[in-house]
């Protein structure tokens, strides 16, 4: 059983590594209906269900809902808006957005995805394209120079560089207004370790600009089983982990977002969780849907960010570079 | 005569085992494969030079890792010298603090890289770090220099993490001077000769053979150095602190690209190699010091 993400499914499909999940799929229909026939074809190549999803992202970002109150704005509804407010909010004393480059460049780049997946019919088609190879698009340019204008002005000092935990932790002690990023950081927000108490009450969800949001399916598991015998173990595990059952397990304790309508919160964690249920509220309303970069692109372009943000930011390339620079690296992927 | 053949043999066998297994097939492995173009799940295929072809004619990365990995083996194999060699000298003077001062200097080389990596990126934080709150103190209370990924700063900001560190050059030295006879050092008292005159022309020149190894082992260590890269910078902003270790593991990891990993793998090697014996004949290891 493999964790297909990362270009990990690529390198197994590729390398006739895997086996398809159609056969185990057929005979048993009910398995099937319970993963949904959306989450299935997210992960289907020509015909073949490559592995099985067992969680949907559904990322807008969160505010802090005193910041904002100070401030006098609203989560905004164009991303012109959202500039005002980020204005706004660095007029009222506060860090408007916990941004970070290192690592993967997690909550920058639901930004950059976000500006690029509601600019229009082109960059939501961008956006929901698996394996971009030409970065070099009006909407991917001028995603970028909007966020090297939040690097340069609204975000913390340390965000080049960063990683995700500083980012987090920037937030969490209210020391920025906005972050972007799934449900299962909701449970940070009541974790007294990680935010100060009470913080869960302060803090509000939104969709982007443009009524955005990511939505996908994850990779999911995929069957590396070399035998009859163990793939049919790996399809036993995988079919526990992505029915009902594992779903409902994955929402209660890790707030997942489950691929299937049929797995709802408890009553127990609607009550713990409130945030929860307004972030699956918000993400129904929302319109415009789209992948995040880490889903669509490369492995190597996704490691290229945390090199080409300073890049930008530090005026050695222009945004028109960086995009003819993400070509160039996408084009390496073997 | 004839049983200790047998008995080398016997107790050679293992060593020359393991290094077949464990070296010689992946270096003839690196070597045919570089000139493949090979990725993960999929036969090598035969592309003669062009993988070489492409790393000298087209590849800025490689080139500017390639500079960075100089630069530093140049640093590390003189001024990283330089600091163990003088630290050796003072330590060897025996005055009361010597053995403290040994043991602290010790310290930075018994923590993993990846600690070290972790400790100097809360160091240099730009937000919270030691170093921009001991500026703050003095004075700039909104200074906040991101010390690894401004592109003034980056380059010196990882090399201060393994530069001066040097006890193991200190400790390789302290062990050569303690085998100079006392003689030699009474002789030279007896004619009048100071403490700096004695190490200036009596002791360095006695060394020339373990600073030679030490040059090859502080140089070399520059052509594996990848643990501190990716915990700080991961060789940025741009390819400003990318080396060739880093680079191979990002054409392989993050390309998927083995064979031409493979390629700057090989020239790795061959650069190491020519370091290597250059500086065997410069410091003409194993002749004679006396």
């Amino acid at each position: 059983m493999v964790m297909g993400k990362n270009g990990i499914n690529d390198i197994l499909i590729k390398g006739n590594l895997a086996t398809p999940f159609n056969d185990y799929l057929s005979q048993d229909p009910e398995w099937a209906k319970e993963i949904g026939d959306e989450a299935l074809a997210a992960n289907t190549r020509d015909g073949k269900v490559w592995s099985i999803s067992d969680q949907k992202q559904t990322v807008g970002y969160f505010y802090n809902k005193e910041m904002f109150d100070k401030a006098g704005i609203k989560p905004a509804q164009t991303w012109d808006e959202f500039m005002s407010n980020n204005e706004k909010l660095k007029a009222a004393g506060f860090v408007p957005l916990a941004l970070m480059t290192g690592e993967n460049a997690w909550t920058t780049n639901l930004i950059l995805a976000s500006i690029v997946g509601t600019s229009g019919d082109a960059g939501n088609k961008f956006m929901n394209t698996l394996h971009p190879s030409d970065f070099n698009t009006p909407e991917m340019i001028g995603a970028l120079n909007q966020v090297k204008t939040m690097l340069e002005k609204y975000t913390t000092k340390d965000a080049l560089g960063a990683g995700y935990a500083n980012a987090a932790n920037n937030f969490c002690q209210a020391k920025a207004a906005i972050i972007a990023n799934g449900p299962w950081m909701i449970g940070d927000f009541s974790d007294t370790t990680k935010c100060a108490a009470g913080f869960d009450q302060k803090v509000g969800i939104a969709a982007f600009p443009g009524n955005g949001m990511i939505s996908s399916y994850e990779v999911g598991y995929m069957n590396g089983g070399k035998t009859q015998e163990t793939r049919d173990a790996a399809e036993k595990f995988i079919r526990f982990k992505t029915g009902l059952e594992g779903q409902r397990i994955a929402l209660e304790f890790g707030n997942v977002v489950p691929v299937s309508d049929q797995v709802q919160p408890s009553e127990a964690l609607k009550q713990k969780y409130p945030l929860l249920v307004e972030s699956i509220e918000v993400g129904n309303q929302s319109q415009v849907h789209y992948g995040s970069l880490d889903s669509i692109v490369y492995p190597n372009v996704t490691d290229a960010w945390k090199l080409l943000y300073p890049e930008l930011v530090f005026g050695k390339s222009t945004a028109e570079e960086i995009a003819k620079k993400l070509t160039d690296i996408a084009a390496k992927n073997k | 005569m004839t049983n200790y053949k047998g008995y080398i043999t016997l107790f050679l066998l293992p060593t020359i085992a393991l290094f077949m297994l464990v070296y010689a097939v992946s270096i003839v492995i690196l070597f045919g494969t570089s000139f493949t173009e090979w990725s993960t799940g999929l036969k090598p295929a035969f592309v003669g030079f062009r993988n070489f072809i492409d790393m000298f004619a087209k590849d800025t990365s490689f080139k500017e890792g390639f500079w960075n990995t100089a630069i530093w083996v140049l640093l590390q194999s003189t001024l990283h010298v330089l600091i163990g060699l003088v630290f050796a000298i003072i330590l060897n003077m025996k005055e009361f603090y010597w053995k403290f001062a040994r043991t602290v200097f010790m310290f930075p080389n018994i923590i993993s890289g990846a600690a070290v990596g972790m400790l100097f990126l809360c160091m240099l934080n730009p937000n919270f770090g030691a170093v921009n709150s001991i500026v703050r103190l003095f004075g700039d209370s909104e200074y906040a220099q991101n010390w690894f990924m401004d592109y003034a700063t980056a380059f010196l900001s990882v090399t201060m993490t393994w530069l001066p560190y040097a006890a193991v050059v200190t400790i390789l030295i302290l062990a050569e001077i303690a085998a100079i006879p006392d003689s030699l050092f009474e002789s030279a008292r007896i004619d009048g000769a100071s403490e700096l005159k004695i190490n200036l022309f009596i002791v360095i020149p006695m060394l020339r053979n373990i600073i030679g190894t030490c040059v090859i082992l502080a140089g070399t260590s520059m052509l594996q150095k990848m643990d501190i890269i990716m915990m700080t910078t991961g060789g940025g902003p741009g390819n400003t602190t990318l080396n060739l270790p880093m680079y191979i593991y990002k054409t392989a990891m993050m390309d998927n690209n083995f064979g031409y990993s493979n390629a700057v793998g090989v020239f790795l090697i061959g650069f190491g190699i020519v370091f290597v014996l250059l500086v065997r004949y410069l410091f003409r290891i194993g002749s004679s010091s006396t």
